[in-house]
């Protein structure tokens, strides 16, 4: 069988916004307060009555080329061998070089697990696993999230991959596997 | 394996099932509990309403259950004024000194003034015990959320709610509808799926950029409180092009000709003039709607546009609307919903009919929205003016559950009010502003501590109930408001007249019209479905005064009221000087009404209400981002912070709903910005009889604000 690799797709024509992410998120992951793996970012653009806005889905993009794994003087920040970015909390030192190279601004640092290192969004590998969806998927409230295996052609996150899926900020040359369709007016 | 993950596995993993009572919706869940605490609450994929997701709201719901600031006990106030956020010097009671004692004071009321003297205030579930002591005063908060709906449906319809059929539908015209944007989550998924998967265009008329109509194809900022002249105006304009479905029409529609002739004078022209939007759009989306494809108008309830004079009409306006275009009871439109009923308990003793007829609020000169003692919406809004007037009797004691101070239009005017009672019995889970009030506070226990059976009657799309267990025992010395009330009435003496089924004898009653116990129940997963085809209903023997869709109703002509929808430029405001606005009022995503802001995760999110404001607009007044200002209307004055938009009228500014809680027993919720009640009126009944609502015109939420930076 081939080898996985997981990745995900936020359809910003659906996302409204409404946090249901950040919050299942936190109560999966139990995420330290007033932190998030994944939170929502709120874009408005024009002038009244032209205006328009959309929310954004923020988290983790688990690059295939990340500057956080270079950054990591332990190797602690490393890539799993189905695609995703992990941290190994025994190799971590906690100096928080990570959370300054990431150029999405998406690791946090934790003052209470292990005695403050950098977290984030695992793609709830946990979960898909053992066949089930990350909890900020399950619980989106306008479908607006797919999880899947990008090598398998006929996953769901390859259909929606093929309705224009793009990388974010493709310039910074990260690769990563967290796709956005963007908001079209 | 290489990935070391960054949490504790748990030995003692199980799963409960679990309904959501944060909102209306009732989404069904599974808890999962680790060690004896439950950690994550997660959808269930065969609920029909939630589809497996839970909203922001949803998912803390365990904040309540944990919330250390939490009443915990009975508590007595010792101090005797009732100022919100004072303290009360609560001193600690066992639960039966606190019966004794709401006993000993209800009886003294009743003994001297007679029953009507006894109110309740608040959730709608104080009818059993008022119909045992004798009052009419169930004083419910419908009248400023969902009265209007009701009632315009119910005389239009014969229902109390019609579900829009989202998935299926082409066109989907929205007036100041942003459940979207509230984060409801049944209907959220629909409107997205109608939009994305169904390609139905999205229309949405709001003087704001909301998330609904942010994710619109199209964006009306109509100037606020004049959609029903638009609705008019298209109804104009479908009719007189003769673009309305003949057959449908003549089949299941009763005074259509009635409703052309009325409609001939709101041209397009006029609604322009009006509404500020142009003649050409009102002309382009009627014809839109009307051109044969499945076509909805969705309404939901405390909207600005629709809780206000006019509302009803605008209600009936778009039900009008749909009818003769053809999609009521048509896939893709507005569905009639389909409810699972449930048997309710009937008491041993069939109580005495309530002598006193007259009610407090005045209801009794509102026969729609109140047709018996105890039946109804009330009115909500006139009842500050009644207390402080002791008109048409004296008031003395209140019992209020799961209402809020932030709830209450005209704050100051209701604090004045309940400060008049002889005495409050609050029945809360927070120590929030209303029970630092109170003279005597009853905890009530957490939906999560409790045992469940919803029909799910709001968005009801399929027959499905959803039944829930308590997902851990209770966590303190509290109790459901259902027992409280029936501990109150053995008390007093009359619980012969209160329905005497409790614990899971109640359960299983409720269910025994499916054959199914309540423990059979949660065994089959907690929800039981009804048919899930779609069959239509005929549409010839509706609950209406015809049977049929009724757009011209004889009962309303004959109580006085405008038998078809109709427009008053009356009702209209203009905000003249240079510092003044419309208001419109929304609710963010991640908050319900003022009860979920002490929920840490939240909290977090959002910690502080605001007001929006166009900055164009705002750099005229001199006003920045972040600013504090303060809003003065006729009936209040209220601070809070701006944050500047572009998404928005300059002419309006939005105020979020829910937030200015006082208190501080509220570590987290505490100073959470502006209440909007505060600024809203509380209309005394003789208002609400000039408006010429037959709805009382319910909560108005259409005003205009004086805007200082401070």
């Amino acid at each position: 069988m081939a080898k996985k690799r997981w990745g995900k797709i936020v359809d910003l024509n659906k996302c409204v916004g409404c946090h249901a992410c950040s919050v299942a998120c936190i109560a999966e992951n139990k995420v330290e307060e007033g932190k998030y793996r994944t939170k929502i970012i709120e874009h408005e653009e024009g002038v009244f009555p032209n205006v328009y806005k959309y929310t954004e889905k923020w988290s983790c993009n688990h690059c295939q080329h990340a500057p956080c794994v270079d950054a990591c003087p332990t190797k602690a920040s490393h890539y799993t061998e189905w695609g995703t970015v992990e941290v190994k909390p025994e190799l971590c030192i906690g100096c928080g070089y990570c959370v300054l190279a990431c150029p999405y601004r998406v690791r946090i640092m934790n003052e209470r697990k292990h005695g403050g290192l950098p977290e984030k969004c695992t793609l709830c590998v946990h979960l898909l696993e053992k066949g089930k969806k990350p909890a900020c998927e399950t619980s989106c409230i306008a479908g607006a999230i797919i999880t899947g295996d990008l090598n398998d052609p006929h996953s769901e996150i390859n259909q929606w991959m093929a309705k224009g899926a793009v990388e974010r900020r493709p310039d910074l040359m990260t690769h990563p596997n967290v796709f956005i369709i963007p908001y079209r007016r | 394996n290489t990935r070391t993950p960054l949490r504790a596995d748990a030995t003692d993993i199980k799963y409960k099932h679990g309904v959501c009572e944060i909102c209306e919706m009732n989404c069904a869940f599974l808890g999962k509990i680790e060690n004896g605490r439950l950690v994550k609450l997660e959808g269930k994929p065969k609920d029909q309403h939630s589809r497996g997701s839970l909203c922001a709201k949803g998912n803390a719901g365990i904040n309540m259950l944990y919330d250390p600031d939490r009443l915990k006990y009975p508590m007595m106030k010792t101090v005797p004024d009732r100022i919100p956020g004072q303290d009360p010097k609560w001193k600690k009671v066992s639960w039966e000194e606190a019966i004794n004692q709401a006993a000993e004071e209800i009886r003294k009321a009743i003994d001297k003034y007679g029953p009507q003297s006894v109110i309740w205030i608040g959730h709608n579930k104080g009818n059993d015990f008022l119909r045992a002591i004798g009052s009419p005063n169930n004083i419910t908060h419908m009248s400023t959320c969902n009265a209007v709906r009701i009632w315009a449906t119910n005389v239009t319809l014969g229902v109390a709610n019609y579900v829009p059929d989202f998935e299926n539908s082409k066109y989907i015209l929205c007036f100041g509808w942003d459940q979207l944007g509230k984060g409801k989550n049944s209907l959220a998924r629909g409107m997205i799926e109608g939009k994305v998967n169904n390609n139905a265009k999205v229309v949405v008329f709001d003087p704001r950029l909301s998330t609904t109509a942010s994710k619109a194809h199209e964006w009306i900022p109509i100037r606020p409180g004049t959609d029903l002249a638009v609705v008019l105006a298209m109804l104009n304009v479908i009719i007189s092009e003769e673009r309305y479905n003949k057959e449908f029409v003549a089949k299941y529609v009763d005074g259509f000709e009635k409703l052309a002739e009325e409609v001939k004078k709101y041209t397009p022209e006029w609604a322009s003039r009006i509404s500020d939007v142009p003649a050409d759009t009102i002309i382009r989306i009627a014809r839109e709607f009307s051109s044969g494809c499945p076509a909805v108008i969705p309404i939901h309830k405390r909207e600005a546009i629709q809780v206000r004079p006019g509302g009803f009409e605008l209600v009936r306006a778009c039900l009008a609307m749909m009818a003769i275009t053809g999609n009521i009871e048509r896939r893709g439109g507005a569905l009639l919903p389909r409810i699972a009923p449930l048997n309710n308990p009937a008491p041993k003793v069939k109580p005495p009919e309530i002598e006193v007829k007259e009610r407090v609020d005045g209801g009794h000169l509102f026969p729609l929205a109140v047709p018996a003692p105890l039946g109804g919406t009330g009115l909500y809004q006139s009842v500050p003016d009644m207390i402080l007037k002791e008109e048409p009797y004296p008031v003395k004691v209140a019992i209020i559950y799961g209402q809020s101070l932030q709830s209450m239009p005209q704050t100051d005017k209701w604090i004045k009010a309940l400060q008049k009672l002889d005495y409050i019995i609050n029945i809360n889970i927070y120590p929030d502003d209303m029970a630092t009030m109170a003279d005597l506070v009853l905890p009530e226990s957490v939906y999560l501590e409790t045992a469940h059976i919803s029909p799910r009657i709001t968005n009801a799309r399929y027959p499905q109930i959803a039944v829930g267990e308590p997902m851990i025992d209770k966590l303190y010395d509290t109790k459901e408001v259902d027992e409280i009330k029936y501990l109150l009435a053995k008390k007093l003496g009359v619980e012969q007249y209160m329905p005497a089924l409790r614990g899971k004898a109640l359960l299983n009653y409720r269910l025994r019209r499916y054959g199914i116990t309540y423990d059979e129940a949660l065994k089959k997963g907690g929800i039981l479905n009804g048919s899930q085809k779609f069959e239509p209903r005929d549409l010839t023997s509706l609950r209406t005064e015809s049977g049929k869709i009724q757009l011209y109703s004889s009962r309303l002509e004959e109580m006085g009221y405008h038998p078809l929808p109709w427009f008053d430029e009356k009702w209209l405001l203009h905000p003249e000087a240079k510092d003044e606005f419309y208001v419109v009022t929304s609710r963010p995503a991640v908050h319900r009404h003022a009860k979920t802001h002490n929920m840490k995760w939240l909290h977090a999110i959002m910690p502080e209400g605001f007001i929006y404001m166009n900055s164009t607009r705002a750099a005229e007044l001199g006003i920045k981002d972040g600013d504090m200002v303060e809003l003065t209307s006729r009936y209040g004055r209220e601070k809070g912070r701006v944050k500047l938009i572009q998404g928005i009228r300059p002419d309006t500014i939005c105020i979020l709903h829910g937030f200015g809680q006082k208190s501080p027993y509220l570590k987290l919720a505490q100073n959470n910005g502006p209440n909007d009640s505060q600024i809203m009126p509380a209309y005394p009944k003789e208002t609400n009889i000039a408006l010429k609502d037959p709805v009382g015109a319910s909560l108005d939420c259409h005003f205009i604000v004086k805007v200082r930076k401070v």
